[in-house]
């Protein structure tokens, strides 16, 4: 009978035993997140994913490029009923601003979180399961993202860097966890920024886009490859007036030689409106049309969400310069002629895709790089800095600089360009900022005084609130 | 077979006997002589022939005397023990008798070694027997020795011995702990209630078939007050919902963002032998196989099901089959329902164009001095004409009446059972056909099984198959509120009596439609149905004395199918054309599937040293629960008649299809050991270890525990034999229980696959939520102390229970800053109080055996004090949140005219959380009334001062849904053959907010019928004291105090009278027994508050017959 005591006994013993393998059950309908890391394809959907969120509306899909910034920037015409209406003269505290602030912010702080996840899990991974140099390259664009989301929230949610630049506000966020990451400086931010842009450029080092070898269907550009990152690093250095640094990362892009400015014939036949071989990086998005087609593909009515050019752009242009003559549309609308951006432009019947320059929305372009470059050379050679600013006029057909202009007329012309080449991309409104003008022009071409606090958003209240801010 | 009368005689004992009869039976004389002499009379029925007559003249006999005389020439002697006379065959020397008769002696003990007089001892197989004399000893004569004896006596375990040659069989006679009254049943192992520490309720499957024969849930509410179905107003008598149960109040805090939550928080785990089982199962299981139901309700009770123990374990148990020649049990119930609609208040044809007279609804809003103005009012007026004709050529429809109708449903149940020591078998089958009384709605039940059980040895092996299938038709008239919005002056036909579609353009120039037409012309349904195959098997294995092992492994599936069809002439689909044309009608196809696999092994040890008694358990379960479930909408359906989901065009506009999947473990490891001594002083601990794949890695398993002390004073030397006080016991208890009814991937960080859109044809996936490694174990700590007491001979029986109990670490969503990258994130937070007692009082009023008289009244009482301990930061801003969307909504306005003023919030008040309040409370702005000059609602702010503007940082707890004192009394009373069945439920204190007045009285939209209060009771003059505003005023209430009623309600919820026939001439016809039984259930109710009950689905009051018959 003792016997049968200890079968019973080692029965429960087993059953009792550590189960913890057992408990550990996996969902089908969603991945968690350990199972998902154990292979290198688990990664790459991972980042695969970061990128798809990027392209959202809430971020780069439409606020941080065609949207919100450029609205803030005055490039739309803004009537009363119009859903900008409060943001275009820099009014924050409205329900709908106050809405678009806090996705904007969400949306931008859950990306920075999957990148987190993906760096936490580096750490943990096995490295064999990756092939060739896959964990580089993930490795190094993650970091980047990340450092590239921090860089943008910066520059929306911080005093402009001329005015403090010990300015608290964006957390630096590098863990995965429910935890209040503290605010930092925007110094300390911009330091943290660089650093990580740094690894990223040493881990990118073997990207296949600085070689020879590079093969066309791996579309590094729609990537965070080795010269988005150089030329993140030249825009992030530029901003702190770090002039010489800026210069170097500049200068590595443009003499790669890897990207050229369009040709200007090829632009209708090819409806490459976003200058597809300028694209250093931009991100691929089946959903292009919807943003055409959502904002500027406009009937003849007053609708409060279509963005149309604003007044005060009636002048930048020089008759021939190709982004005049490619990227705006007349149209009319309520008996007024006004003109819309059509660089997002997409067929109306995805059977016609094919007739299109693939869909790409676009964040780092050549051309900043010829304007960080004129603008950092300018600190110690004007000429140099005329000679290539007009590199990209010549390339745009536009008016050249005289090579004579001082750098007040220089400055101008720098201002102009920015105005000109970045139209529904985003990139005006840090500049604007960047250079803590105190006056802009408005959207109707008068005068709008600009302050610290128009040129800062402020955190929104589910931030404020739960975070502690 | 044996009947024992056993009556203590209050009289002393009467020494002198006066008898007079003539042609009485020997047994009615017996029965007279017990009653005048006090004494025990035993016999055996088999040996005093039923027909036996005598005619005795006794006056002022002694006993032996009147015993002498009464059983005269019959071939019995007796015997004369303290209080017993026993009565038993003389020896019989026969030549019948064939020459091999064995004879076989013994006496039997009690487990003390005791002597028990009286035993009945029957040869099994040829049904005679004999009884122990005073001294325990007796005698029998066998035909052969291949026979088997029983041994019986009441209190004692029935023991069966094959004699195998033995002349001398003494038995010892266990004190028998299977009577119901006497263990609790905890699912995995049996307790004797004498040891027991905890709080329990033990129902027989008579009491249980005193109140209901068709539901088990509503019939358990009447002996348990801690046991509350909660009443829903919105879905009556809807036979395919589920009740909503609760015991001990709310221990959790209901979902306030979009948690994804599959049961009910607080719903009680069901354990049926031994496995746990859904709700769903027990709502559809015959009442009538079931033999006993638990309520565990506290720690000691519970702790052994640890993670599932938090809301209270309710344990039922089927009934097992008996040995014996095969035996037919069949039930047939037939009831009868009619809607309950005394609630509503609705107006007639009359009243109702005078009520939109006087609310202006004639009257045009645009100027009468321009054309277009003075057109509307022509228009108005033809209209106000219009419906006046109507009226007065008699058009008053009754459209409420419609949808319902008295139904009648019926079931039958069979069991089949038989079988010997070694095997014995039992086959199942029930078919309920419930018909609701919305047309055309019921749930048909249709259910198998059978059952096996095999003793080989030392071991009994089981094993119960079951399958049931329910079909679930929903009526297709849609919800009866729509009925009761209809205007009374519509005509519903024709003149060629077919259903109008349109009704009549309201003067508000949208269409009514005819929700008849609908049901009439097409084929509009909505039905579930669902297949639960079930097979539990078990061993139950006898080592050694004491020892014994239980293995148990459930497997359970069940597959589930929801379809909905909406034809594409239904009315929503009249305005399409163009492409929209092209998707009319809708099919909705939804599919699950459950498979549920269960394990449990339990090792049981029980042994008595002198007056130590120890039982000790160790066992231990795991379970694994899948669940997945699929579901599309198909649309575009060219006709009414091609209603099948292959004709639809493609998948509903904007629709993919759906599906989820979520598995589920759990393993535990518990032990119990329980120990008494001398049947005074009492002890119990259990401990339970449980580990479940819904909670974080680093929290993945956690203990539970409990531990009770409990005395017995009624054993002790100064009460042992005492008559006042029979039973007298005080018990206390702690301990420790969770709960685990969550989503089970919430602990996990888990990522999703995006499936609209490719980055460059390759895929991408997303962070779906931020896992909690460290989500810990919602625990409730339970507390107990109780009282029992039987007291005047058993005739007064008082059960009182006092409970404290705390959850802590609530399960919720927080809501965290979004530089985390979430909104939210699922974490513990926050602790809730619910205190109370529960008394219940049984008494014998009147008792008297020999006419089977006995009237037993019963009651009880329950109050439960909810309270918030402690609320989280994220609950606090959800309150904030609360007020601020309740002021944005008032201030947004919006009136009783607009088409979303259903989807409002309005004045409904919300919940809110506050530390130190009830999650009871009732939330709303304090009103002091309707002006009588303005006819507007005056407030009371928050500073004091009376104002006219609402505000939602005014609210202040107005009332509270749970009442003061909730319960159940009635009567069981028993006539001869007759009982009779009553059971009242009442309530006092605690308040409801009376939402018919707002809907239909102050937000009432007068295009609708509305309550008759619009009529009488609201303002409509400068001096009018109303106790409702303006019928003039279309804005829209928000909460108000006004209206908050005291709750106090008194209803029937059963009445039975049955009549039992075991013996007569029923067993000329082959029948062993047949009980007929008549119910009435809910047949009327009265309450302070004057409000209509089940919008969406009547109450239904009904009546109902059984017949139970053994054959």
């Amino acid at each position: 009978m003792k016997k049968y005591i200890l079968i019973i006994i080692s029965i429960l013993g087993i059953s009792l035993g550590s189960c913890q393998d057992w408990l550990d059950v996996q969902p089908v309908s969603e991945v968690s997140a350990d199972a998902l890391f154990e292979t290198e394809e688990g990664y790459k959907d991972a980042l695969n994913g970061i990128y798809l969120m990027m392209s959202e509306d809430a971020v780069y899909g439409t606020n941080l490029t065609a949207g919100f910034v450029d609205v803030m920037a005055q490039n739309y015409l803004i009537f009363s009923e119009h859903e900008y209406i409060d943001l275009a003269y820099h009014n924050y505290e409205t329900e709908f601003v106050q809405g678009r602030i806090t996705s904007i912010w969400e949306k931008a702080f859950n990306i920075i979180a999957n990148c987190n996840n993906i760096i936490e899990h580096f750490e943990n991974s096995d490295e064999n399961i990756f092939s060739g140099e896959t964990q580089n390259y993930i490795y190094g664009e993650v970091l980047a993202i990340r450092a590239f989301m921090h860089f943008d929230m910066l520059r929306l949610f911080n005093l402009p860097y001329q005015s403090d630049a010990s300015f608290k506000g964006i957390p630096y966020v590098t863990e995965f966890k429910k935890d209040v990451t503290e605010q930092l400086s925007s110094e300390e931010t911009i330091g943290l920024i660089v650093n990580d842009l740094e690894l990223a450029y040493q881990l990118l080092n073997v990207d296949e886009i600085k070689t020879e070898e590079e093969n066309v269907n791996s579309h590094r550009e729609n990537r965070f490859n080795a010269y988005a990152v150089a030329g993140l690093l030249a825009r992030v250095h530029l901003y702190i007036k770090d002039f010489a640094n800026a210069e170097k990362y500049a200068m590595d892009v443009v003499d790669s030689q890897r990207f050229s400015f369009v040709d200007a014939a090829e632009i209708i036949p090819s409806n490459d409106f976003t200058f597809y071989d300028e694209h250093i990086f931009s991100l691929y998005t089946i959903r292009l049309s919807d943003l055409y087609f959502n904002h500027f593909d406009i009937g003849d009515l007053k609708e409060p969400d279509q963005l149309i050019c604003s007044q005060r752009m009636a002048n930048w242009y020089d008759g021939d310069d190709i982004r005049w003559k490619n990227w705006f549309e007349q149209k009319t609308i309520v008996g007024e002629e006004v003109r819309v951006i059509n660089k997002y432009k997409r067929p109306a019947d995805s059977g016609d895709d094919n007739m299109f320059k693939d869909p790409a929305i676009p964040i780092i372009r050549l051309p900043e790089m010829y304007l960080i470059l004129a603008e950092a050379q300018a600190q110690h050679d004007l000429g140099m800095a005329i000679s290539t600013i007009n590199t990209l006029k010549a390339a745009r057909k536009a008016a050249l600089l005289d090579g004579n202009s001082n750098l007040a007329q220089f400055q101008t012309a720098l201002t102009s360009e920015y105005e000109k080449e970045f139209y529904s991309e985003g990139q005006l409104f840090y500049y604007y900022k960047r250079m803590n003008f105190g006056t802009i022009t408005g959207a109707d071409g008068t005068n709008m005084p600009m302050s610290d606090s128009k040129y800062t958003l402020p955190l929104p209240a589910n931030e404020i609130q739960f975070g502690g801010r | 077979m044996i009947a024992f009368s056993l009556q203590l005689s209050a009289e002393s004992v009467g020494q002198e006997v006066r008898l007079k009869t003539k042609g009485a039976s020997v047994r009615t004389v017996l029965k007279e002589l017990k009653k005048q002499t006090g004494y025990y009379i035993m016999f055996n029925e088999q040996d005093i022939d039923e027909s036996a007559k005598v005619d005795v003249d006794l006056q002022g006999a002694s006993l032996e005397e009147a015993l002498n005389e009464i059983l005269g020439d019959l071939p019995l002697q007796y015997d004369i023990v303290d209080d017993y006379v026993l009565i038993k065959r003389k020896p019989v020397i026969s030549t019948e008798i064939q020459q091999d008769q064995i004879v076989i002696k013994g006496k039997v003990t009690d487990d003390k070694g005791e002597p028990i007089p009286g035993v009945n001892i029957i040869i099994v197989e040829y049904n005679t027997g004999t009884i122990t004399s005073a001294d325990g000893t007796y005698e029998l004569s066998i035909p052969d020795d291949n026979v088997s004896i029983s041994f019986t006596f009441i209190g004692f375990e029935k023991q069966i011995i094959a004699v195998e040659g033995q002349t001398e069989i003494n038995i010892t006679l266990q004190t028998e702990v299977s009577e119901l009254d006497d263990v609790i049943v905890t699912g995995y192992y049996n307790q004797t209630k004498e040891s027991f520490t905890g709080a329990a309720t033990t129902i027989s499957s008579e009491e249980l078939q005193a109140v209901s024969n068709t539901s088990v849930l509503d019939a358990l509410q009447v002996y348990d007050p801690s046991f509350k179905i909660v009443d829903s107003n919105e879905f009556g008598s809807d036979p395919n919902k589920m009740p909503e149960i609760e015991i001990r109040g709310k221990g959790s805090i209901p979902a306030i963002s979009e948690n994804e939550l599959r049961s009910n928080p607080n719903q009680p785990t069901f354990i049926m032998d031994g496995f746990e089982v859904s709700i769903e199962k027990i709502y559809d299981l015959d009442i009538n196989r079931i033999a006993s139901v638990t309520i565990l309700k506290d720690a000691s009770a519970t702790a052994i099901y640890g993670s599932r123990a938090s809301n209270g374990v309710i344990v039922i148990e089927t009934k097992a089959p008996e040995k014996g020649e095969l035996r037919v049990n069949y039930t047939f119930d037939g009831t009868f329902s009619a809607p309950d609609l005394t609630d509503y208040n609705l107006m007639n044809a009359e009243q109702k164009l005078e009520a939109e007279r006087l609310a202006g609804l004639y009257e045009t809003k645009q100027s009468l001095a321009n054309k277009g103005g003075y057109q509307d009012q022509l228009r108005l007026d033809g209209l106000y004409n219009a419906n006046k004709q109507a009226i007065s050529s008699g058009v008053d429809t009754d459209w409420i009446a419609q949808p319902v109708e008295n139904s009648f449903s019926h079931k039958h149940s069979l069991f089949i059972e038989g079988g010997d020591n070694i095997i014995k078998y039992a086959l199942e089958a029930n078919y309920n056909d419930e018909n609701g009384v919305m047309k055309e709605s019921g749930r048909k039940r249709y259910a198998v099984g059978s059952i096996l059980s095999y003793r080989h040895k030392s071991m009994l092996f089981r094993n119960h198959l079951s399958v049931t299938h329910v079909n679930a038709p929903q009526t297709p008239y849609g919800s009866f509120s729509e009925y009761t919005k209809l205007n009374p002056y519509y005509k519903m036909k024709d003149e060629n009596g077919r259903y109008i579609r349109t009704l009549s353009n309201s003067n508000a120039g949208i269409p009514q439609y005819n929700p008849l037409y609908d049901v009439e012309n097409l084929s509009n349904f909505q039905k579930n149905k669902y297949t639960n195959v079930t097979n539990n098997f078990s061993i139950d294995w006898s080592i050694l004395e004491g020892l014994r092992l239980k293995g148990n492994v459930s497997v359970q599936l069940q597959n589930s199918n929801d379809q909905t069809f909406r034809s594409p002439d239904s009315r929503e689909y009249a305005n399409s054309s163009g492409e929209a044309y092209n998707r009319r009608g809708s099919y909705y196809m939804g599919d699950s599937e459950m498979f549920l696999i269960d394990g449990s092994l339990v090792l049981s040890y029980f042994k008595q040293i002198n007056k130590h008694f120890v039982n000790a358990v160790i066992g231990s379960n795991m379970q694994e629960a899948s669940y997945t479930q699929e579901s599309y909408t198909a649309e575009g359906f060219p006709n009414d008649r091609l209603h099948y989901i292959g004709f639809g065009s493609q998948f509903k506009e904007g629709t993919t299809p759906n599906g989820s999947e979520e598995t589920t473990r759990l393993i535990g490891g518990f032990s119990n050991l329980n120990y008494n001594f001398d049947n005074r002083f009492l002890l119990d601990a259990s401990l339970r270890i449980d580990g479940s794949s819904k909670f974080g890695a680093k929290q993945r398993t956690a203990p539970f525990w409990s531990t009770g002390l409990g005395w017995n004073f009624h054993n002790e030397p100064f009460l042992k034999d005492s008559k006042l006080v029979n039973e007298a016991r005080i018990r206390a208890n702690v301990g420790e229980t969770g709960g685990t009814n969550f989503y089970a991937y919430q602990a996990l960080t888990t990522y999703e696959y995006f499936t609209d859109r490719h980055y460059r044809y390759q895929t991408g996936s997303y962070v779906k939520a931020l896992g909690n490694d460290e989500l810990k174990w919602q625990t409730t700590i339970k507390r107990n102390v109780g009282i029992d007491l039987a007291l005047f001979n058993n005739r007064l029986m008082f059960k009182g229970n006092y409970y404290y109990d705390t959850t802590k670490d609530l399960v919720s969503q927080v809501t965290i800053a979004p530089s985390t990258g979430f909104n939210s994130y699922t974490e513990n937070m926050g602790d809730v109080l619910n205190k109370g007692f529960e008394v219940h009082l049984s008494t014998t009023v009147y008792k008297n055996n020999s006419k089977r008289i006995f009237v037993n009244l019963f009651g009880n009482v329950r109050h439960n004090t909810n309270e918030i301990l402690k609320i989280s930061d994220s609950l606090k801003a959800y309150n904030e949140s609360v007020i601020a969307n309740q002021n944005e909504e008032a201030a947004s306005g919006g009136t009783t005219d607009d088409v979303d003023a259903s989807k409002m919030i309005s004045g409904s008040p919300v919940l809110q959380f506050e530390e130190g309040k009830s999650l009871y409370a009732i939330y709303a702005v304090q009103s002091l009334g309707v002006d009588p000059v303005t006819g507007h609602e005056v407030f009371l702010d928050r500073f004091g001062k009376s104002t006219m503007i609402w505000d939602a940082r005014d609210q202040v707890i107005v009332g509270n849904t749970q009442p003061k004192f909730e319960g159940f009394f009635g009567t069981n009373t028993n006539i001869g053959d007759f009982s009779f069945n009553l059971a009242f439920n009442y309530r006092m204190g605690g308040q409801v907010y009376n939402q018919t007045v707002i809907n239909k009285v102050e937000n009432a939209y007068l295009q609708n019928n509305v309550d008759l209060r619009v009529l009488e009771q609201r303002w409509t003059q400068e001096g009018d004291i109303k106790p409702y505003r303006s019928i003039r005023d279309i804005s829209l209430v928000r909460a108000s105090s006004r209206f908050v009623e005291d709750e106090n309600s008194l209803a029937l919820t059963s009445a039975r009278v049955s009549y039992n026939l075991k013996r007569g001439w029923i067993k000329t016809i082959g029948l062993r027994q047949v009980r007929l039984s008549a119910y009435m259930n809910d047949i009327f109710r009265i309450s302070t508050v004057e409000r209509e009950r089940g919008t969406s689905y009547p109450f239904a009051r009904s009546i109902s017959f059984s017949l139970q018959t053994q054959f």
